[in-house]
């Protein structure tokens, strides 16, 4: 695992863990970034990181991007079990 | 309000819900391709069969999670207003993201709902094929597809919004649930809940409230502070939690979630098919986001773009400003010439000639500039550009504590600061707002751009770009050192962290860049039909009166006022009277400060310009301008900034730190610059 802000342009990796308050991680949610959820990274260069999450950009500042926690896609480990 | 005859329009931002809204009442309201356009509750009527029903736009939202002012508002509208039918707007591309909402409204119990799947053209140039049909009938709610910026599918949309506020109340079987395990520990949730009104006032209310505390939302979970079962609620909430993560073997919130989006894939996979490659290729707007938010090229880029504009405004709208003004000049001689032969009486040939034609004339003239900066500011918002320079700019707007979305309302400054600071609602921590809000003043709105042509065209004719770009560029430096002050001194802390979606670039038509600018240049032109035609008819009059004294001398009514106010502008390098009153005046709207002036000056052959060159010396026209662009936010603006930070007393912070600063800055210019010159 490693945070967000760590990843290369066209980095396809998985959501593991998002810290900071409720209110951000309900932000992500609605935005479709959860954990568990696969998205690929478009830019990522000193300033904001933009990922490609359900087809939508988003970007996502530094600050915050360092508190996503994310993994390379294929170990998805404890798998959810979807409705 | 009979709520029968309400109908919400609700969705992701940038979804095109003001677009649908324009389309069904025939209203201009703001559209622009980034999110956060619509930032109030804005209602229209439109006529269903014979029946007039009120459509309300609202802001977009992504959940039923607030977090900023825009958001709240669509949200409390949703939930506590409950207009009775809730109208989504779908962006068709995307549904993967764009169901969740009205997954979370079906949960939430709005059952009256109609899906809008808006941006069809876009689904289709991806090769997206929506089973419309099996779609409405899986989720129970009649399902619309729309173009809505070519009107496609409106009238469609109209009849199915009749049909809907016609039928009468039906539950439908909402197909969607949470694995088994959940299921049951929401079911053993409610049961504590049910006989407690404030938490459950209907089954579906219960359910939902339990839900919404299994997720650990704070709101609700303040509601239950309140219940006197709160220890009991409490207590089993917990236990369920445990439960239930011991089961799922991971956290509960991830996991709702999770069964939540499932579901919609789930959807998606079965009602939307997509042809040709699956691989996802990068888009056109990758491509272009490569180039524009590059590290290197990013700032350039935004900075050549300005510089553009600049350019535009200037040049281009120069260009037009001479024919004009010759026209008004050609007008007032006419005007003042037909009363003389009609033996009308002098004063009348002199209201004409000097206050209207002379007064608003002076400002009319720069409705080329103005209408080429709208123009360049419609361009950025409605490509989509407006998004990426919050981007680019975040770094930079983290120097000044804030981040990359205060960009935006800045950008939006340049044209006028009572819209800009509206925009701030989409910032979701209050500091960031209220910072954001007092600097935006600073930045140099259309209304300001009449005294910089003028003056810099008077006395700098041979550098007046140079000139004028300082001005804009001292406005910026000034907001993100004041920006940094009030951040250390009043708002300590980080700001929110920066999320923010970055729409898909749009070729705009025509038509509609320039519908838009032509709206806001008309804005102008109102003004100067009304306030600035008020004020320039008042000051004629006070320049007439007392009656028989010589037309705006210093024994008029207003010479006198200038006189008495002049010495506070003496150490600045322009204390004399007109100058005085062309400011004082210039608090009702920045444009009268010209108009003043040309009022007052208006009377010879010479033109304004030209009298303004013999009064003003470079160095004092500089400091004038520089007074012109700090001291005060106009009538308009400070209004809008007691209404924005609900506050009296950030209102009086921002007119009086303004006051302060624009006239020592300038006082600092002609002191310091008379030492050199
Ligand atoms: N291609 C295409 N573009 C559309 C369509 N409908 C709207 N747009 C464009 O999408 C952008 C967003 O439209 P708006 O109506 O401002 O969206 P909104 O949902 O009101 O946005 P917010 O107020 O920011 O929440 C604008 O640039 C519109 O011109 C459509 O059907 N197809
Ligand atoms: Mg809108």
């Amino acid at each position: 695992m490693w945070p967000l802000a760590l990843c290369k342009p066209g980095e396809k990796v998985v959501v593991k863990d998002i810290a900071g308050g409720m209110g951000v991680r309900k932000r992500l949610e609605s935005m479709g970034l959860y954990p568990g959820e696969e998205i690929t990274v478009l830019s990522a260069q000193k300033g904001p990181v933009i990922v490609r999450v359900k087809g939508c950009r988003v970007g996502i500042g530094r600050g915050m991007a360092h508190k996503i926690m994310v993994a390379a896609n294929g170990q998805k480990g404890e798998e959810a079990v979807n409705g | 309000m009979d709520k029968k005859q309400v109908i919400a329009l609700a969705g992701n931002p940038n979804s095109g819900k003001t677009t649908v809204f324009n389309a069904l009442t025939g209203t201009r309201q703001k559209v622009g391709n980034w999110p956060g356009v619509t930032v109030e509750r804005k209602e229209g009527k439109v006529l269903l069969g014979n029946r007039e029903v009120t459509v309300v736009d609202l802001p977009g939202i992504y959940g039923l999670t607030a977090s900023s002012i825009d958001e709240r508002i669509a949200r409390d509208f949703l939930l506590t207003e409950r207009p009775f039918l809730v109208a989504i707007v779908l962006d068709s591309s995307n549904l993967d993201r764009h169901l969740y909402l009205p997954l979370q409204l079906m949960e939430l119990g709005v059952s009256r709902l109609v899906l809008i799947l808006n941006m069809m053209d876009e689904a289709r140039a991806k090769g997206l094929e929506i089973d419309v049909e099996g779609l409405s009938r899986t989720l129970g709610v009649p399902v619309v597809t729309t173009v809505a910026n070519k009107r496609v599918g409106i009238e469609e949309l109209k009849k199915t919004l009749a049909r809907e506020l016609e039928k009468e109340h039906q539950t439908s079987g909402f197909p969607f649930s949470y694995p088994e395990p959940i299921e049951k520990g929401i079911e053993r949730l409610s049961e504590i809940l049910k006989p407690h009104p404030p938490l459950s006032s209907s089954p579906h209310n219960t359910r939902w409230t339990a839900l919404k505390l299994l997720e650990g939302d704070e709101e609700y979970l303040a509601r239950v502070q309140n219940s006197p079962a709160k220890e009991r609620i409490l207590s089993l909430l917990t236990m369920v939690k445990e439960d239930l993560e011991a089961e799922l073997g991971y956290d509960l919130e991830t996991a709702l979630v999770e069964a939540r989006y499932g579901y919609i894939k789930g959807l998606v996979s079965e009602f939307v098919k997509r042809k040709g490659s699956l691989e996802q290729r990068l888009s056109m707007s990758d491509k272009i986001d490569k180039v524009v938010t590059n590290r290197f090229l990013g700032l350039p880029i935004f900075l050549f773009l300005m510089w553009l504009t600049f350019k535009l405004t200037f040049s281009v709208g120069g260009f037009f400003l001479d024919y004009i003004d010759a026209l008004f000049g050609f007008l007032g001689e006419k005007a003042a010439l037909l009363v003389h032969l009609v033996h009308g009486p002098p004063w009348l040939a002199s209201l004409l000639q000097n206050g209207i034609i002379g007064g608003v004339g002076s400002v009319l003239v720069f409705l080329p500039n103005i209408f080429f900066l709208f123009l360049a500011i419609s361009i950025m918002e409605e490509t989509g550009y407006m998004a990426r320079g919050a981007f680019v700019m975040d770094r930079l707007m983290h120097a000044m504590g804030l981040h990359g979305k205060s960009f935006i309302p800045m950008v939006l400054g340049f044209g006028c600061n009572v819209p800009a600071i509206m925009a701030t609602r989409t910032l979701e921590n209050p500091k960031d707002r209220i910072i954001t809000i007092l600097v935006n003043p600073l930045m140099s709105c259309s209304a300001r751009l009449p005294i910089y042509v003028l003056f810099a065209g008077a006395l700098f004719s041979a550098h007046q770009g140079t000139v004028i770009f300082s001005l804009y560029f001292l406005g910026v430096v000034l907001a993100i050192l004041l920006a940094r002050l009030f951040k250390t001194l009043f708002f300590k802390g980080e700001p929110a962290p920066l999320i923010m979606e970055l729409p898909p670039y749009r070729l705009p038509t025509w038509k509609s860049v320039l519908l838009n600018t032509w709206q806001r240049s008309l804005i102008f032109v109102k003004k100067a039909g009304t306030i600035i035609f008020a004020t320039v008819v008042l000051i004629w009059f006070l320049a007439s009166m007392p009656l028989g004294v010589e037309y705006a001398s210093q024994q008029s009514i207003i010479g006198g006022m200038g006189t008495f106010l002049a010495p506070i502008l003496k150490p600045a390098g322009f204390g004399f009277w007109q100058a005085a009153v062309a400011l004082f005046f210039g608090i009702l709207a920045k444009e009268v400060v010209v108009g003043t002036l040309g009022t007052l000056y208006g009377t010879g052959e010479e033109k304004l310009g030209t009298v303004i060159a013999h009064q003003f010396t470079p160095l004092t026209a500089y400091a004038f301008m520089v007074m012109s662009l700090v001291y005060i936010p106009c009538i308009a603006t400070i209004g809008v900034i007691r209404r924005e930070t609900n506050s009296w007393k950030w209102t009086a912070f921002s007119v009086g730190y303004s006051l302060f600063l624009g006239w020592f800055l300038a006082v600092v210019v002609y002191q310091v610059g008379r030492l050199f010159l």
